[in-house]
């Protein structure tokens, strides 16, 4: 898992533009307003709305 | 070119999804370079020579494909971001591949800071006004109509006021090559798309943009038309 600091810092929810965090398993990003995960695959943030999967 | 094929054409690229195009360059993302090299390479030099001075900036490209152009604008960004983007997964992966290769046999030309991901061009996963300059290559003229707007509003958004925009499309040319473009359109929508250059002035102005500057740029027959334009 390396995802920089510098990515985190400026990668908002493509949908509503909210800051995401990081997942604890380390394996997406999470949208706190929508609730969206958006995978990391091979350290590439897959930032695509129709691959997001809805966690509550 | 009849109409009726224009017609037809255009049909042919309305109909294909986001999700087609993605497949599609997952699975020529090894073989993509070759067309950079023979069509596209001129016209990456003369975009970034264009561009004026990047270094220190926040650089976004967007669809950076096999990564030609990425490559340049990373020797010109030494000590800022250079943000690369593009919709398949599977491009994204052989670029980043490709430069961590690079970099680990102590190629000198990778040089500055890299952020690469997967992203729709209509809906980018970044905060307003970001970048001071935006990289757009051979994107454009793949989109339906509708999502060309969409694409220059957001390139709008995520600019920050008085940012560039540095944009190549196939440029237009000859009778013989319109009409040839035309028909490779309409046999593979998702790589040739149909051509955009004469609606590239009007569509950057409504969407906000002032264009500085335009040039055709050739190579191995084929014409890119190269703009800069102003947020």
């Amino acid at each position: 898992m390396a995802i920089s600091k510098e990515l985190l810092d400026i990668l908002v929810c493509p949908l509503d533009k909210e800051p995401v965090k990081l997942t604890e398993d380390g394996k997406g990003l999470k949208c706190a307003k929508c609730k969206r995960v958006y995978p990391i695959k091979d350290d590439i943030p897959v930032m695509l709305v129709d691959e997001a999967k809805i966690e509550e | 070119m009849t109409t009726g094929s224009l017609e037809l054409q255009g049909r042919r690229l309305e109909l294909l999804s986001t999700r087609l195009t993605q497949r599609f360059y997952d699975r020529t993302a090894p073989f993509y370079s070759i067309s950079s090299l023979l069509f596209h390479s001129r016209a990456h030099r003369r975009v970034v020579e264009l561009a004026g001075p990047l270094e220190g900036q926040t650089v976004l490209e967007v669809a950076v494909g096999s990564g030609e152009l990425f490559q340049f604008l990373l020797e010109r960004n030494r000590t800022g971001l250079t943000v690369g983007v593009d919709l398949s997964p599977g491009m994204v992966a052989v670029v980043k591949k490709r430069l961590q290769e690079r970099a680990a046999n102590g190629f000198r030309l990778v040089t500055g800071q890299s952020l690469l991901q997967a992203v729709d061009a209509r809906k980018m996963p970044f905060p307003d006004g970001m970048f001071d300059a935006l990289f757009n290559c051979y994107l454009l003229e793949l989109l339906p109509a509708a999502d060309i707007g969409r694409t220059v509003r957001e390139f709008y958004r995520v600019l920050r006021p008085g940012g560039r925009l540095l944009l190549v499309n196939p440029g237009d040319s000859s009778r013989l090559f319109n009409f040839l473009h035309g028909w490779a359109g309409y046999a593979v929508p998702s790589y040739w798309g149909r051509l955009v250059a004469k609606e590239v002035p009007r569509i950057l102005e409504h969407g906000g943009f002032r264009v500085c500057h335009s040039e055709i740029v050739s190579q191995t027959g084929y014409p890119s038309l190269v703009t800069v334009a102003a947020r």
